[in-house]
C-alpha cells in the first residue's frame, strides 16, 4: 500500500525539491523521477547541498512554524474568548442587587423560583432526563442497525441501507421539530394512553398521559431518531473494521453469528461503543429546535414520562426566552448556557478517558507521534494502522483475544444447542427490526416534507424573496434571499474555520505532537467539540455587542458561530488524515533535503486533501442546518441582503421556523377586492417547502463529501 | 448549456434580487400629497425590532408604505418586544414594537437616544385575543366563560368541560358539553400576551387570580407551547384543549365569548374598539394645551380597565405600541425623522389601519388616537421640511 500512493503524491514534491538545486544539470523530468524515487530519496548527492540556497527555504520553514504554532494557539485563545465573553456577560447575575437578580429569575421562570440554582436545577434535571431517555431509546436500535448494515445487509442494499442513516444524520433538526411536533405528537397519543392505562402502576409511566402528547417521552423518541445515526454511524465503521481473523476464529469453533457478533465484533469494540454513546449524548444534551417546538415545559423534578409541562432542557429554555430577554435577563440565559457548556464538557471528558484505553506509539523517523485517541474515528484508524504497520502487535492481542474468546465459548457452549440457536434466531429477528424501526422514522420524515413542500417548490419559490408580501396575498415569496444568506454565512464561516483548523491540526500532527502545549490544545479542542450551538450563538452575539456595539446585527456574527461550530471537526478531522499520511513520504521529501513546511504543503498535506475536503464538507453539512445560533445572531429579513457585514440576514433554517412560527395569515372577507388568490396557510407550505430545499442541500453536500472520500479510498487502493 | 444555466441563474440576481411585485394595495391621492415622493424622498433601510404580535402588520404597511415610497426600505424583524426594546434604547434602531409599554426606568434611559427627551409610545397595533378550545361536538359553538371561569380552568381548579359551573354559564349547551378532561393551552415562551391575558384575569377576576402578572405563564396547568402558532397547533391536535391565541390564528377553532355581567362578548371588532376608544377618552386631551404644541408630544400610552365588566366591551385586547423618539429630538438625523413622520402618519391613517384589519386580522385604531398619532407624524415632517 505504501508504495502506491508514495509514488503519485510525491512526484510534484522532488520535482519542487529539485528546482532548488543549482548544481545539478539535467533534471529528470518528475512523471519520470516517481518510479525510481525510493533509491533516490536514500541516495541524495552530498556535495549538492552545500550549493543549494537554503537560505530562503530556511526563511519560509521558520515563517511557517511560527504560522502553525499561532493557528494552534488560536484555538487557545478562541475557547478563553468564549469563557471570558460568556461569563462577563454572566456576572452580572452575581454582582447586581440581589433583589433585583431575584425579581429577573421570578420573572423569567413564572413565580416560580428566585435564585440561580433553583432557576437552573430543574433545567438541569430536565437536560439529563430528555437526552439519557433518548439515549437509551437509540443505543439499542443503534447497535443493531450497524449489526445489520455490516453482517446481515445483503451486499447489494448495503450502501443504500448506509446512505439512509446518513440522510437521516443529515436532517437539520428544525425540519425534526416541524415533523415532530406537526406529525409524531398527534399520532403518538394512542400509544402514550395505553402505557398510561396498562403500565400506569409503575411511576415512570404515571397517567393521565397528556393530549397531544408534548411530553419528555415524545421528545426523547425524536431525540433517539436524531441520534441514532451518529451512534450508527461510527459503529458501522468500528464494526466493518473488526478482525476477521477473530471472527473466522469463533465461527470454526462452533459459534453461532449471534455468539460470533457478541464475542468478536461487540466485545472488542467495547470501549469505540461507549465513546460513540457518549458523542450521541452530547448532541442529546445540547439540542435545541426539537425540543423546542415539540415538549411542553415546566420546572419540575418529575420522573412522569407521559405528562405535559413536567420538565425543560437549558438549551430549549435559552432559546424559548432569549427573544424578550433583557440586561440581567440575557446574563440569566447565558448563565444557564455556561451550566450546559459545563455539563457537556464533562460528558466529552468521560467519553475520553474511557476511548483513550491503551495509547499506541508510532515512529516516523524523527518524528515521534503519539496516537491519543480522543475520538471513534481516531479509534477505528488506529485500529486500522496496527494491522497495517504493527502486525506483529496485532497478533499478539489477537492471540490474547483469541484465547479469551476460547474460554467465553467453552461457557457458551454448555447451554444447550437448541437454545443457542433460538437465541441466534432471536437475535437475528431483533436486529431485522431495528433496521425496520429506523427506517419508520426517515420514511415518514421524508414522506411528510415531500408531501408538504413540493407544491410550493417551483422556480417562482427559488427566485423570489419575501419583500412585497403581504399575508397570504399573492405574490405568495419564496426563499432566495434565504438561500443568498445561508451561503454567504456558511462560505464566511468555512473561511474562517477551515485554514485555521487545518493549521492547527498541521502544528498539532506535525509539530508538537507529544508535548504539553499539543496535549492542552487537545483537550481544549474536545471542549469545543462539546460547545451547544445555542451557546455558541450566545458566544458570538456577546462577542459582537461587547466588541462592536450592542445591537450590532449582521451575517458575520452567524458566520463566526458557526465557525466555532465547525473548528473542532476540521481539526479532528484533518489530524485523522493527516496521521494516515504514511511516514515514508514524509522520509522520503526530507532525505531529499526538503524542509518541513514545504514537505508538510507539497507533500502531506496534497496526499491528506481528499480525506480532509469529505471531512470539512461533512461538517458543512452539519452547520448549514444549523437554527439556534442564527435566531439569535443574524435576526430575519423580507429582503435580499448580499452585505454580510451589514444588517440581517435570512438563512434557509431560520426561515422554516420563522414562516412555521408565524401561524395562519388572516384573509380579507370574501367580498373584498383583495380576497383573490388569499392562501391563509401559506405560511406552512412555504416553512414545508424551504425545509424540503434545506434537505435537499445538505444531501447534495453529503454525496459529494462521500463521493470524494470513495474517490480518495481508491487512491489510495482500497 | 451552460449559459442558459447561468442566464437563468442571473435573471432573478439582477431583476432586484427576487423582489417581489407587491399586490396592488389602496392608495390615496390626499396621503400621497404628504407622505408622497413629491413631498420628500425617503431612501435606504430604516429596520424595526419588536412584538411578533405586530409582525403581519407591519409586512402589509411595509408593502402600503412602498406604494408611496419606493425608494424606502421597510424592515420589521419580530424578534420580541423585548429584543425590540432593548435595541431601540441602545440606539441600534430607530423605533421598535413592543406589546407592553417602556417601563418609567426604561423611558429614563431613552433620553439618551432622543437627545434629552423621553421616547414616546404610539399605540398603532389592536387585536383582541381569543380564547379558543378544540371539542369536535362543538363545532361552530361558541363557549361563554366568565373571566373567573376562565381563571379556575387555567391555575388548575375546573378540570372537566361538564364542570357543573362551566354547565350554568352555558345553559344552551349543557347536553352537548362532555366528559372530558380539559387541557389548557398557554405560552410557554416569555410574551406580552401571556402578560395581557394574565393581567385581564388578575383585574377581572382578582379572588381567583392572585399572581404576578409578568411576561411569562404563571401556572404550569396543561401545556406550554412556543409561540402563538404553537398554542394554535397544540389546541387544534388534541380533544378538550383551551389556549389564547391572537384573533387571527383562530383559524378553525371555536372561540369563547367573554360573559361580561351576563352577556357573551364575542372576540370581533366591535367589542375591542369600544374598550380601546374608552382607553382613549381616558388619556385627556394632552400636548394640545401646551404652549408649543408642535414640540411637546405627549406619551399615548393607555392604561385599560380589564375589569370593566359593560356588555359592549370586549375587554381582553391587546394593545401594542410602536416607540420611537418624540418630534423635536435633536440626536435623531434628518432622514431618519422623515421617514419616522412618514411612516406615523401612514400606519396611524384609516386606510392602514383597514388594510391590517383585512390582512392581518387586527381592529382599526379609533379614529381620534389615530389622528393624535398622524399629528405627531407631520410634526415630525414638518421639522425636515
Amino acid at each position: 500500500m505504501a508504495d502506491h500512493p508514495s509514488s503519485a503524491s510525491s512526484a510534484p514534491a522532488l520535482g519542487v525539491g529539485n528546482r532548488q538545486s543549482v548544481t545539478r544539470p539535467e533534471t529528470p523530468r518528475p512523471d519520470e523521477a516517481a518510479g525510481k524515487q525510493p533509491q533516490q530519496a536514500h541516495a541524495p548527492e552530498p556535495p549538492r547541498l552545500h550549493r543549494v540556497d537554503i537560505t530562503g527555504a530556511l526563511r519560509r520553514d521558520h515563517v511557517f512554524t511560527h504560522v502553525v504554532r499561532a493557528a494552534g494557539l488560536t484555538i487557545l485563545a478562541l475557547l478563553a474568548a468564549v469563557t471570558v465573553f460568556l461569563i462577563a456577560r454572566a456576572l452580572p447575575l452575581a454582582t447586581s442587587p440581589r433583589g433585583q437578580v431575584a425579581r429577573v429569575i421570578s420573572e423569567a421562570s413564572g413565580g416560580q423560583a428566585t435564585t440561580f440554582a433553583g432557576y437552573v436545577g430543574p433545567l438541569v434535571f430536565g437536560t439529563l432526563l430528555v437526552a439519557l431517555l433518548a439515549l437509551l431509546l437509540a443505543v439499542p436500535v443503534a447497535l443493531g442497525v450497524s449489526l445489520f448494515i455490516v453482517f446481515y445487509c445483503p451486499a447489494r442494499l448495503r450502501s443504500l441501507v448506509s446512505g439512509a442513516v446518513d440522510l437521516l444524520a443529515a436532517i437539520p433538526s428544525v425540519v425534526y421539530g416541524l415533523w415532530g411536533g406537526l406529525v409524531f405528537v398527534p399520532s403518538a397519543f394512542g400509544v402514550a394512553d395505553w402505557f398510561a392505562r396498562h403500565l400506569g402502576w409503575i411511576p415512570l409511566f404515571a397517567g393521565p398521559a397528556a393530549d397531544p402528547p408534548r411530553t419528555v417521552a415524545s421528545a426523547a423518541i425524536v431525540l433517539a431518531v436524531m441520534i441514532l445515526p451518529i451512534i450508527t454511524s461510527t459503529c458501522r465503521d468500528l464494526f466493518g473494521q473488526s478482525s476477521l481473523l477473530l471472527r473466522e476464529s469463533a465461527m470454526g469453533l462452533g459459534a453461532t453469528k449471534w455468539e460470533t457478533l457478541r464475542l468478536a465484533v461487540i466485545g472488542p469494540a467495547k470501549n469505540g461503543i461507549v465513546s460513540a454513546v457518549m458523542l450521541g449524548l452530547g448532541r442529546a444534551l445540547g439540542e435545541t429546535m426539537a425540543v423546542l417546538m415539540i415538549l411542553a415545559p415546566g420546572r419540575t423534578y418529575s420522573f412522569n414520562l407521559l405528562q405535559a409541562s413536567k420538565s425543560q432542557t437549558i438549551a430549549a429554555d435559552i432559546a424559548a426566552q432569549f427573544p424578550e430577554a433583557d440586561g440581567l435577563g440575557v446574563s440569566l440565559l447565558i448563565a444557564s448556557g455556561l451550566v450546559l457548556f459545563v455539563i457537556t464538557f464533562l460528558v466529552g471528558f468521560i467519553s475520553r478517558r474511557i476511548a483513550s484505553g491503551p495509547r499506541r506509539h508510532h515512529e516516523w523517523g524523527r518524528h515521534k507521534e503519539i496516537g491519543k485517541q480522543a475520538g471513534v474515528i481516531e479509534q477505528v484508524e488506529g485500529q486500522r494502522r496496527t494491522r497495517e504497520q504493527n502486525d506483529d502487535e496485532r497478533l499478539d492481542e489477537l492471540a490474547a483475544r483469541q484465547s479469551a474468546l476460547f474460554e467465553r465459548l467453552g461457557a457458551a457452549a454448555r447451554s444447550s444447542y437448541p437454545r443457542r440457536k433460538a437465541k441466534n434466531t432471536l437475535m437475528t429477528v431483533l436486529i431485522w427490526l431495528c433496521m425496520l424501526i429506523a427506517l419508520i422514522p426517515l420514511v415518514s420524515v421524508l414522506w411528510t416534507v415531500i408531501a408538504n413542500g413540493i407544491g410550493r417548490l417551483d422556480w417562482y419559490f427559488l427566485s423570489h424573496n419575501m419583500k412585497g408580501v403581504v399575508g397570504g396575498l399573492p405574490p405568495h415569496g419564496g426563499i432566495l434571499h434565504a438561500m443568498i444568506g445561508t451561503l454567504e454565512i456558511t462560505l464566511f464561516a468555512m473561511l474562517l474555520a477551515i485554514p485555521v483548523g487545518v493549521l492547527c491540526a498541521v502544528w498539532l500532527v506535525e509539530y508538537a505532537a507529544g508535548t504539553k502545549p499539543a496535549a492542552v490544545v487537545d483537550f481544549l479542542v474536545d471542549i469545543m467539540a462539546g460547545i451547544p450551538s445555542v451557546v455558541a450563538g450566545l458566544f458570538a452575539y456577546s462577542l459582537f455587542s461587547v466588541l462592536i456595539g450592542p445591537g450590532t446585527v449582521s451575517g458575520a456574527i452567524g458566520s463566526v458561530a458557526l465557525a466555532v461550530l465547525m473548528l473542532p471537526t476540521v481539526i479532528r478531522t484533518t489530524e485523522e488524515m493527516l496521521r494516515a499520511v504514511p511516514g515514508d513520504l514524509r522520509e522520503a521529501s526530507y532525505g531529499l533535503g526538503v524542509t518541513k513546511a514545504r514537505t508538510i504543503w507539497k507533500v502531506v498535506l496534497p496526499t491528506a486533501l481528499p480525506g480532509i475536503v469529505s471531512g470539512v464538507i461533512l461538517a458543512i453539512a452539519r452547520v448549514i442546518g444549523e437554527t439556534a445560533p442564527l435566531l439569535i445572531t443574524t435576526g430575519v429579513l423580507a429582503g435580499t441582503n448580499w452585505n454580510l457585514f451589514g444588517g440581517r440576514m435570512m438563512t434557509l433554517p431560520v426561515y422554516v421556523y420563522q414562516e412555521y412560527s408565524q401561524g395562519l395569515a388572516a384573509c380579507p372577507a370574501s367580498g373584498s377586492a383583495l380576497a383573490a388568490g388569499c392562501v391563509s396557510s401559506i405560511r406552512s407550505e412555504r416553512a414545508w417547502a424551504a425545509a424540503l430545499v434545506l434537505i435537499l442541500l445538505v444531501l447534495v453536500l453529503g454525496l459529494v463529501g462521500r463521493l470524494i472520500a470513495r474517490s480518495a479510498d481508491q487512491k489510495k487502493g482500497r | 448549456m451552460l449559459a442558459a444555466l447561468v442566464a437563468a441563474l442571473l435573471v432573478p440576481v439582477l431583476a432586484g434580487c427576487g423582489d417581489n411585485t407587491p399586490p396592488s394595495l389602496p392608495v390615496s391621492a390626499s396621503m400621497r400629497r404628504v407622505i408622497g415622493t413629491n413631498a420628500l424622498r425617503v431612501t435606504g433601510e430604516h429596520a424595526g425590532i419588536g412584538s411578533s404580535a405586530q409582525q403581519a402588520s407591519m409586512e402589509a404597511w411595509a408593502a402600503g408604505y412602498g406604494q408611496y415610497q419606493p425608494q424606502a426600505v421597510v424592515a420589521y424583524d419580530p424578534q420580541g418586544s423585548g429584543a425590540g426594546a432593548t435595541a431601540f434604547l441602545q440606539g441600534a434602531v430607530s423605533w421598535a414594537g413592543t406589546d407592553i409599554p417602556l417601563t418609567s426606568a426604561q423611558r429614563s434611559r431613552s433620553t439618551s437616544v432622543c437627545g434629552g427627551r423621553k421616547a414616546v409610545d404610539l399605540p398603532v397595533f389592536v387585536s383582541p385575543i381569543a380564547f379558543v378550545f378544540h371539542i369536535d361536538g362543538l363545532r361552530g359553538a361558541h363557549i361563554s366563560l366568565s373571566a373567573a371561569l376562565i381563571a379556575q380552568i387555567f391555575s388548575g381548579r375546573i378540570t372537566w368541560w361538564d364542570d357543573a359551573r362551566i354547565v350554568r354559564a352555558n345553559p344552551a349547551l349543557a347536553s352537548k358539553l362532555p366528559h372530558l378532561r380539559i387541557t389548557p393551552v398557554w405560552r410557554s415562551d416569555q410574551s406580552g400576551t401571556s402578560q395581557i391575558v394574565s393581567s385581564y384575569l388578575a383585574a377581572a377576576a382578582p379572588g381567583q387570580w392572585t399572581t404576578d402578572t409578568g411576561k411569562t405563564w404563571p401556572y404550569a396547568v396543561g401545556q406550554g407551547a412556543k409561540g402563538t402558532a404553537g398554542v394554535a397547533t397544540t389546541v387544534s391536535q388534541a380533544q378538550g384543549t383551551i389556549g389564547y391565541v391572537e384573533k387571527a390564528q383562530t383559524g378553525s377553532l371555536g372561540t369563547v365569548a367573554l360573559l361580561q355581567g351576563s352577556t357573551p362578548v364575542l372576540p370581533e371588532q366591535a367589542g375591542a374598539s369600544a374598550f380601546v376608544s374608552k382607553a382613549v377618552r381616558g388619556l385627556g386631551t394632552g400636548s394640545a394645551s401646551s404652549a408649543d404644541a408642535s414640540a411637546k408630544v405627549t406619551d399615548l400610552t393607555l392604561s385599560p380597565d380589564y375589569a370593566d365588566t359593560s356588555a359592549d366591551v370586549y375587554p381582553l385586547t391587546q394593545v401594542s405600541y410602536l416607540v420611537t423618539c418624540p418630534a423635536g429630538a435633536s440626536s435623531v438625523s434628518a432622514s431618519a425623522r422623515g421617514f419616522i413622520g412618514s411612516w406615523l402618519y401612514y400606519i396611524a391613517s384609516r386606510q392602514a389601519q383597514d388594510l391590517s384589519a383585512q390582512v392581518a386580522g387586527s381592529v382599526p385604531l379609533p379614529r381620534t388616537l389615530g389622528s393624535r398619532i398622524q399629528q405627531m407624524g407631520r410634526t415630525m415632517l414638518k421639522e425636515v421640511e
